[in-house]
């Protein structure tokens, strides 16, 4: 990994890990109502476009700007941009499997935690690389 | 303040700067549509939560690529990064907190058109820096 791809990975790091954090933290302190939030978006068609449009925008930016692989923190960050574009191009092409997908987690409480525990550490993890690591 | 941290206020501020200049112009302009179109956003829970989101990553992206506070474009900048953030995670975690402010605010009267007046001053200040004054 070269000096500029180090920087961007830091960059992006510092972006992506508070981001994770922040939705983790979200997601464990609404815990009773967040289950039913997702299934009230999508019943919205053109909220569920437009946020489609700005995610799949999101992810190619954050996939262009990051798509190499020389670490373990840049591997966690593409796969997420990754993530990103394809969860934006579902929302656009195919909300209603997202919509079956997301029901079915949130009905399994073990499995949203699970998920929701594995979200917040990868973000403390990229927190600690993008602003405090000295190496990413 | 380094050579690249100059670059990236200007850089900052040709972005905030019109963007401010805009929203506040707005603001103005439809204060009366305003009133009625806030309360309305916030009281549709995944609108709130999607805006939040977006306003979370805009927050981050600008306080990690601009996080230096010598001077006072640079620190009016990250401070705007900042309540940017503060403004995404209340948005994603107590909108009801948000609302109650948001009334209070509009019921001041004029409130809304002097926030209108202090962001397109702002606006108007950072354009210059950004697009016309030579760096210090």
């Amino acid at each position: 990994m070269n000096e500029a791809q180090a920087a961007t990975t830091r960059f992006c790091a510092r972006v992506a890990g508070p981001f994770l954090i922040v939705v983790a933290l979200m997601i464990l302190s609404r815990a009773d109502t967040f289950p039913m939030l997702l299934p009230t978006m999508m019943q919205d068609a053109p909220l569920v476009m437009i946020t489609g449009v700005w995610t799949l925008l999101l992810g190619l930016i954050f996939y262009a700007a990051h798509h190499h692989l020389g670490s373990p923190a840049a591997i966690a960050l593409t796969v997420l941009a990754l993530v990103v574009v394809v969860r934006g191009a579902m929302l656009m092409v195919l909300p209603e499997t997202l919509i079956t997908i997301a029901g079915q987690v949130g009905q399994v409480p073990p499995i949203m935690m699970g998920l929701t525990a594995l979200l917040g550490l990868v973000g403390l993890w990229l927190t600690y690389v993008g602003w405090m690591a000295k190496k990413v | 303040m380094t050579e690249a941290q100059t670059r990236t206020t200007q850089f900052c501020a040709r972005i905030i700067g019109p963007l401010l200049v805009i929203v506040g112009a707005v603001v103005i302009a439809r204060a009366a549509d305003l009133v009625l179109l806030i309360p309305a956003i916030l009281q549709d829970g995944p609108l709130t939560f999607i805006t939040g989101v977006f306003t979370l990553i805009c927050g981050l992206v600008v306080l990690a690529a601009h996080h230096h506070w010598s001077g006072a474009p640079a620190f009016v900048i990250s401070l705007l990064a900042v309540l940017t953030i503060v403004r995404g995670v209340v948005l994603m975690f107590a909108p009801s907190f948000l609302t109650g402010v948001v009334h209070q605010v509009l019921n001041l009267g004029p409130g809304v058109l002097l926030a209108g007046v202090v962001a397109l001053l702002i606006g108007a200040w950072l354009s210059f820096i950004g697009w016309f004054a030579k760096p210090a």
